[in-house]
């Protein structure tokens, strides 16, 4: 067996190869956190020896398995997401290490913690904290924490704001050793970092998400439009040039995402069809004139 | 699953054909090439034992969850007499191929070098066959290898195994 398979999955191990911190054996990120949630202990399968961290080598993410479970379960959600991006560079001298994060009402965490308390370091889902809210027949539009009372930013603004803009991943704090001993869900500025990662994985994916819905809608409107495009065009068919498809290309695809409103439902929607009637529409106002197609 | 059990025969015929090591293991591959959830395999028994001269065959078949999940491995029912393989049903009881044991390191050309060494060492105080057991636990190897050797020879314990029965 070479260096550089991974042991479960044999494949060659690429860029989300993760290290079991205490013995130094190498697997997928996937294949080892499938076999740690399987095995419900933490030992390393090559060597038997229990590791309480496993590092992500192309991020640098240092994660404690002991908090096995939810949490783990919630990054191994995103990390496929994740992993398609690329990092920059600039992190790779920095570590972090996920703390617990679980909803401070429901004491689960998923990858649909949303809430988080930057007073008292609480993370809430927004869901849980409106279900209090009517069970106390509190109707006030804000949140608040449950813990501190701190009110929270509008709902509205803050997920909009985290949606669009993409943030570096930039962590304040660098673990170079860590220590088994100071570590636990009660450091504040752990939780705080924790959140941080945890939020931008979030968005990242989110971002991520919707790029694909607009490349798959995308492609239709690019097929219905290369058939108005240079030689390809069958004759009788109206041609554009460059420019003109770029803008149409555009232009359609614009509409086709607010129709669909950013999530791709080929059930639903026929985008062949809806494509070539936009394109039509754009390409009778270009020029104005019958259309023989 | 359908991968790695695809590199797993390209690796397990290598291994065969370039490592004395496993000379022992004279096959251990798919039954067909378009079914690679299904194996045979064939050992040699351990030299300096009673099963030594004889060839004992295995079948495997290997979960979807593979290697997350063990391979489940047994010889043919009615050949081996062991104390950890149960006769009749050929099932073979080592811990390693326990849901609890396992580990996704292990490949199957190792689980079957397993079942060769357990062949050549018993282990009675998990038994799935009371009689050998007890004569290798009373060290009695010499009544035990013989009794190994009755049935290898042919002979037969009878449906209702009226040698259990006697104990």
């Amino acid at each position: 067996m070479t260096r550089d398979e991974c042991p479960i999955c044999l494949e060659p191990l690429d860029e989300t190869r993760s290290r079991l911190v205490d013995c130094g054996h190498e697997y997928h990120f996937d294949c080892i956190r499938k076999w740690h949630q399987h095995s419900q202990d933490l030992k390393c399968p090559t060597c038997r020896k229990p590791s309480h961290y496993l590092e992500k080598a192309n991020q640098k993410v240092k994660i404690d398995l002991r908090k096995c479970g939810d949490a783990n379960r919630a990054i191994v959600e995103l990390a496929g997401s994740i992993s398609n991006l690329a990092l920059e560079p600039e992190n790779q001298s920095r570590s972090w290490t996920l703390s617990s994060l679980e909803c401070g009402i429901c004491g689960t965490l998923d990858s649909e913690i949303n809430r988080y308390c930057t007073v008292c370091y609480t993370a809430y889902h927004e869901r849980c904290l409106r279900v209090l809210q009517l069970e106390v027949g509190d109707f006030c539009h804000r949140l608040f924490c449950c813990n501190c009372h701190q009110a929270f930013a509008d709902s509205d603004e803050s997920s909009s704001v985290r949606s669009r803009t993409i943030q570096r991943l930039d962590m304040p704090r660098i673990h170079n050793q860590p220590s088994p001993l100071n570590r636990g869900s009660n450091d504040p500025s752990e939780i705080d970092e924790s959140w941080k990662l945890l939020s931008q994985l979030q968005s990242e994916a989110r971002l991520q998400a919707i790029a694909s819905h607009k490349r798959s809608i995308q492609n239709h409107v690019r097929r219905a439009l290369n058939l108005h495009f240079f030689d390809s065009a069958p004759s009788g068919c109206r041609t554009v040039d460059k420019k003109q498809f770029t803008d149409i290309n555009k232009s359609v695809s614009r509409r086709l995402y607010r129709m669909s409103d950013y999530v791709y439902c080929p059930e639903s929607i026929n985008y062949d069809d809806e494509a070539r009637r936009l394109i039509q529409q754009e390409l009778s106002r270009l020029c104005p004139g019958p259309c023989t197609s | 699953m359908g991968s790695r059990l695809a590199k797993e025969y390209v690796q397990t015929a290598k291994t065969l054909r370039n490592d004395p090591a496993f000379s022992h293991v004279l096959a251990l591959a798919p039954v067909s090439d378009d079914v690679l959830n299904k194996w045979e395999a064939t050992i040699e028994g351990p030299p300096q034992t009673a099963y030594y001269g004889y060839q004992f065959k295995l079948q495997i078949e290997v979960d979807q969850n593979y290697p997350i999940k063990p391979p489940w491995i047994c010889f043919e029912p009615q050949t081996v007499p062991h104390c950890n393989v149960d006769y009749d049903s050929g099932r073979i009881c080592l811990n390693l191929l326990d849901a609890d044991h396992w580990s996704p390191a292990w490949d199957l050309l190792h689980s079957i070098n397993a079942i060769w060494q357990l062949l050549a060492n018993p282990e009675p105080d998990s038994p799935l066959d009371i009689d050998l057991a007890c004569l290798f636990r009373t060290k009695d190897y010499c009544a035990h290898d013989s009794l190994v050797r009755y049935y290898l020879n042919g002979g037969s314990r009878g449906s209702t195994g009226p040698i259990r029965g006697t104990r």
